[in-house]
């Protein structure tokens, strides 16, 4: 019902994050085993991953935009609301029917991604140092900060869809405050140094920042946790302002 | 209330919907029977439309209250919703087809009927395979009124759904309304302004301008109490209270009475005037004159 049609509004989103990873697996099939990972270096696996993660990343914050802006403030605004707001459910349905749909969508792609890294190297289609492996928490806390990371562009995106009708205006909208809120955050950098990321933390918590140890970042918890509180705050601000919007008829 | 307690289908007391400084909707008080069909006419931007918002809860009363089967449209939107169908010209989805769509839709409703969608599919002959943004204005209409008689509403709410349709689908369209729906006893409660398809169908009309009911009535009432009464000469009576307008022109006197006709005709004739005719009234006719007294109490 009205997920088919979240995952109908989906698939070109799946489909851009998917090719890149298609166009990667088809060239290691071509020359299998001619890329090494940590060559020469004794950088932990985690670390690594994280990094290649965070270039995945790029493809999160397109898919958390994307799926941002196909909720159902994107329907309101190409005039279906009256349709849709008339079927028998309250209106926050709508806005955690898409967000539910959106996160688990963000977490099969970003826990996809870490399996496909493992594939590649299980199929030795890359090669990594001897004995190096990921530790179990890596497979929690990688994907679990891309998917937070994505959640988080995909609440302002959302909120922002649902403030203002004009479907391309509040996607623009949108990006611009992506960038003027990430520019805040280095200018903020280089006065308050560490304590930036209590007043303009950053879209993304590394995990795993030591490049020769496994061990996890201080906080992690307390930082992905901090992130998961706004996601929930622009998501109930996305519904307290769709309970409140008048819908054309 | 629950909805037994109430044996009106559509209930609002003293609506009022303000945007900025302009009443769309300015103390509406509106009561639609059980099994009616009751058409709200008015003129464009009379305030039809945020009415029928306002009972679907796409937009909330500054005032006022609107009950749909006896329930609170915002308060209890849910089942309300489940109950009522509604039919609009705005666009539904319109990558999907109809199978689509019949897909989406019926997933929402406990009462919806795959056969009923076959059956108006037939009926209306919509072609279910052409995406809904190619369909034409008037299929389009078909599909959102098949979707909405599928999932088999107590209440089905329709916003000027012949605006725009050539008259062989307006047609078919008010036939299914009376003979499929208001037959089984179900409520139909459509705005327009297109008085003659009205006066066609509808058993009870409410007349609104300016957000304001002008008047609620049967069909049959209107037409049997609504007068155009002609006399030869001045009269020199006094119009009756119940009198719309009265004109006086060179060789006759012209009354537009709302009540009371053949009283006064007697009375007219008692005093020594000469009736020329008394006629009833076509709903168009009764609407004008009521938006012209309207203006004039204005004035």
């Amino acid at each position: 019902m009205y997920l088919s049609k979240s995952w109908r509004d989906a698939r070109l989103s799946v489909g851009v994050f998917a090719v890149p990873l298609v166009l990667e697996l088809y060239g290691l099939l071509r020359h299998p085993g001619d890329v090494f990972i940590a060559n020469g270096s004794r950088a932990s696996m985690e670390y690594l991953l994280t990094r290649v993660v965070s270039i995945t990343g790029i493809l999160l914050l397109f898919v958390g935009w994307s799926l941002g802006g196909d909720g159902i403030g994107h329907d309101i605004a190409e005039d279906n609301g009256a349709f849709l707001l008339t079927r028998p459910r309250r209106r926050r349905f709508f806005v955690w029917s898409d967000s539910g749909f959106s996160f688990a969508l963000m977490a099969v792609l970003a826990w996809a991604t870490i399996f496909f890294f493992q594939l590649i190297v299980y199929l030795h289609l890359i090669r990594t140092r001897d004995g190096a492996s990921l530790s179990p928490l890596a497979y929690l806390l990688i994907p679990l900060s891309g998917v937070v990371f994505a959640g988080l562009i995909y609440g302002v995106t959302y909120l922002c869809t649902m403030l203002i009708p004009r479907d391309k205006t509040a996607r623009v909208i949108s990006v611009a405050v992506l960038i003027a809120y990430t520019y805040l955050h280095f200018k903020a950098f280089r006065v308050w140094g560490g304590l930036t990321r209590y007043f303009f933390p950053s879209w993304w918590v590394d995990p795993f920042p030591y490049q020769y140890s496994s061990a996890v970042a201080p906080h992690v918890w307390l930082e992905l946790g901090a992130r998961v509180i706004a996601i929930v705050a622009l998501l109930l601000a996305a519904q307290f302002v769709l309970e409140r919007r008048e819908i054309r008829a | 209330m629950t909805d037994l307690a109430s044996e009106l289908a559509i209930e609002t007391r003293e609506l009022v919907k303000r945007y900025r400084n302009v009443d769309a909707v300015n103390g509406l008080s509106l009561s639609v029977p059980r099994g009616a069909i009751y058409a709200l006419v008015g003129r464009n931007g009379s305030g039809k439309t945020t009415t029928i918002r306002m009972l679907l809860d796409l937009a909330r009363p500054d005032a006022g209250t609107a009950r749909v089967l006896g329930m609170d449209s915002h308060a209890e939107h849910v089942t309300v919703m489940e109950r009522v169908g509604f039919v609009s010209d705005r666009p539904l989805f319109g990558g999907y087809n109809g199978e689509q769509l019949v897909r989406f839709n019926g997933g929402f409703y406990p009462r919806w009927s795959d056969e009923l969608v076959a059956r108006y599919v037939r009926v209306f002959d919509i072609p279910m395979k052409q995406k809904f943004r190619n369909l034409s204005r008037g299929n389009q209409t078909k599909m959102w009124l098949m979707l909405a008689l599928a999932q088999q509403p107590d209440v089905l709410i329709l916003d000027e759904p012949t605006a725009g349709l050539d008259p062989v689908v307006t047609d078919q369209l008010l036939r299914v309304l009376v003979e499929d729906v208001a037959s089984e006893g179900r409520t139909v409660f459509m705005s327009s302004h297109h008085l003659s398809e009205v006066e066609r169908i509808a058993d009870w009309v409410g007349m609104i301008d300016q957000g304001r009911l002008l008047l609620e009535a049967p069909m049959e009432d209107l037409r049997a109490r609504f007068r155009r009464i002609q006399v030869a000469g001045v009269a020199a009576m006094a119009a009756p209270a119940a009198a719309v307008r009265v004109r006086r022109s060179g060789a006759s006197t012209e009354y537009v009475v709302r009540d009371g006709a053949e009283e006064f005709v007697d009375a007219l004739e008692r005093g020594g005037a000469t009736v020329l005719q008394s006629s009833p009234m076509n709903l168009s006719e009764i609407f004008l004159e009521c938006l012209s007294v309207e203006g004039k109490e204005k004035e």
